[in-house]
């Protein structure tokens, strides 16, 4: 059973004249435990398609699976209980709560879940390097930390399939290498699906598959 | 909550401005709140205990019980129990005496074998004439004291002294009506009063020459009490509706600032109902600790303000302003709502 399917996705935005296709037909499959590249020049609908199987925004056309069921048609209610239980996402800018302490921001996942989530977040701090920051705000912490901390926080509770838009964008080429690394080890070890969107090819190195995206086309 | 609580511990400064802004009109309005309602009370505190029903009055006195004159010989029979109606005397006065500057007062002439008789906060009742009760607003009074009135040569000797009991904000002074009639109409029968004051099951046939009044009528009649206490209402319901507006614009302006954490909290699956919750709760915390401040200084202010001031807190009142206060502070932060609904977790993206 594939984890995600995606059945000739079309997304146009605009209308009449001004409209423009920026995903065209697009075909594909991920399987679990994969760690899926997406990479293509500026304007190529990468991050609009990282978007869509992400269900942050629905498709013009095409249908969208997620572990056998069309998800392409869900209400904005349904896909924000899809998000927040099932995907992860690290975002090229911090996806952290600018008013919660690194810890505090596992607190939050724990009483909106209700439940506690099946690895700590004391490990995932721990494995990720930035343990010894926990009570500390995302602004006193480093570009490479903050993007560490977002990491962690996008796998807590051990969410099926984690969304990477540019996760190396603003670290130095080191910390960006360790990081792939990180999330090359991660698929490995928990069996959890990564999608990363980036233009560093030594890091697109550490992915499984790579699919480039030129003119809304996956080839 | 716990979105909300961890905000406002993170942002003290931007949220204690908010709650120093709501504690500062709540201020007000408790304050406006103690001065209306003791003028109020100065106006109305004599009638209020007597727990009447009505009044009958002239026709021709417009409503004005001091412009009321009753022929007690014409006055049509009362039904119904001699407890539950009793005869009431009023001029305007101003008493005199040694040791005592010259001072206003609202006479009543009254059987002191009524309903009427005010509640003594010590001495008698007068027994014989010239024997007065007096309110101890007006400074300088004691037991025994001999007083004039309206500077008869007559003297009255105090015997009862009430508090709190004051009519038109002037203290009353309580004469027989004996005693009343001879002070103004020069004989002790008692010809002409202004008001018969029923209660209970007490009934009275009205001709055309008078009118009877609710006791909320006339007090609503005294003059200058109706538009004092309108415009203090109107103050402090201005009020009520701007601390709506600050509190609006205010958490509208930290919401607009909010706009990308929100778009990367909605993306993360986090949904539109659990932010405006906690906008909800930062609204009610904000709410609740302006509220208790504005209560905490209303009350030193009690403390420290001169007797002279007629200020009065009426704790039903203020209970119904402090809710009034948090309603209207929750109704503000309502505006944001359709803003955070309408956040788009595009947004922490970059709008794909």
């Amino acid at each position: 059973m594939a984890l995600m399917r995606l059945e000739k996705i079309v997304k146009k935005f605009g209308t009449g004249d001004q409209q423009t296709t920026a995903l065209n037909q697009i075909d594909l499959t991920i399987e679990k435990g994969q760690f899926i590249g997406l990479t293509g020049p500026s304007g190529s609908g990468k991050t609009t398609l990282l978007t869509i199987m992400g269900s942050l925004q629905g498709p013009t056309s095409g249908k969208l699976f997620f572990k056998d069921q069309e998800i392409s048609q869900l209400s904005e209610k349904q896909r924000s209980a899809l998000r927040f239980n099932d995907f992860g996402f690290i975002l090229q800018s911090s996806n952290l709560v600018p008013f919660l302490t690194v810890e505090e921001q596992f607190e939050l996942v724990d009483r909106l879940r209700d439940k506690q989530a099946p690895q700590s977040a004391e490990q995932l701090l721990t494995n990720l390097g930035v343990w010894d920051q926990r009570r500390q705000y995302p602004t006193s912490l480093s570009g490479g930390q903050r993007q560490r901390v977002a990491i962690a926080r996008a796998l807590y509770g051990q969410p099926d399939l984690i969304f990477a838009d540019e996760p190396t964008a603003s670290l130095d080429s080191k910390r960006a290498l360790q990081v792939a690394d990180q999330l090359a080890k991660i698929t490995k070890e928990t069996g959890q699906t990564i999608v990363m969107v980036s233009h560093d090819e030594r890091v697109l190195e550490y992915t499984d598959h790579q699919y480039v995206m030129r003119d809304g086309q996956l080839t | 909550m716990y979105l909300a609580i961890k905000e406002i511990k993170h942002a003290k400064l931007r949220y204690s401005l908010i709650i120093f802004t709501i504690f500062l009109i709540a201020y007000l309005i408790y304050f406006l709140t103690g001065l209306a309602y003791g003028l109020a009370n100065n106006n109305r505190s004599a009638i209020d205990q007597w727990h009447a029903k009505e009044v009958v009055i002239s026709q021709y006195a417009n409503k004005n019980l001091a412009a009321s004159e009753l022929v007690v010989d014409q006055l049509p029979s009362v039904k119904g129990a001699q407890k539950n109606h009793a005869q009431l005397a009023q001029m305007m006065g101003v008493v005199s005496g040694s040791g005592l500057s010259k001072q206003n007062t609202s006479v009543f002439g009254i059987d002191f074998n009524t309903f009427l008789k005010p509640k003594l906060q010590k001495g008698r009742y007068p027994k014989k004439a010239n024997e007065v009760v007096v309110d101890d607003g007006l400074q300088g009074v004691t037991l025994n004291q001999q007083i004039k009135l309206n500077g008869r040569q007559q003297h009255y000797k105090i015997v009862g002294i009430t508090t709190n009991h004051r009519y038109n904000t002037q203290p009353v002074t309580y004469l027989r009506l004996t005693d009343f009639s001879q002070m103004r109409y020069g004989t002790a029968k008692t010809t002409r009063i202004n008001a018969l004051v029923l209660k209970g099951n007490a009934q009275i046939k009205t001709t055309d020459q008078l009118t009877k009044l609710t006791i909320p009528e006339l007090i609503d009649k005294i003059p200058g009490y109706g538009p004092q206490v309108k415009t203090f209402g109107l103050m402090i319901g201005a009020l009520l509706i701007i601390v709506a507006f600050i509190v609006g614009i205010f958490m509208y302006i930290i919401t607009i600032e909010k706009t990308a954490v929100y778009g990367v909290m909605r993306a993360q699956g986090i949904s539109g109902g659990q932010l405006v919750g906690s906008l909800m709760w930062q609204s009610v915390f904000l709410g609740v600790i302006g509220i208790g401040l504005g209560l905490l200084c209303n009350a030193l202010t009690t403390l420290v303000l001169p007797a002279a001031v007629p200020y009065t807190n009426n704790p039903l009142l203020i209970g119904a302003f402090s809710a009034v206060l948090l309603v209207m502070t929750v109704i503000g932060a309502l505006f944001s709502i359709w803003r955070i609904l309408k956040i788009d977790p595009l947004d922490a993206i970059g709008g794909a």
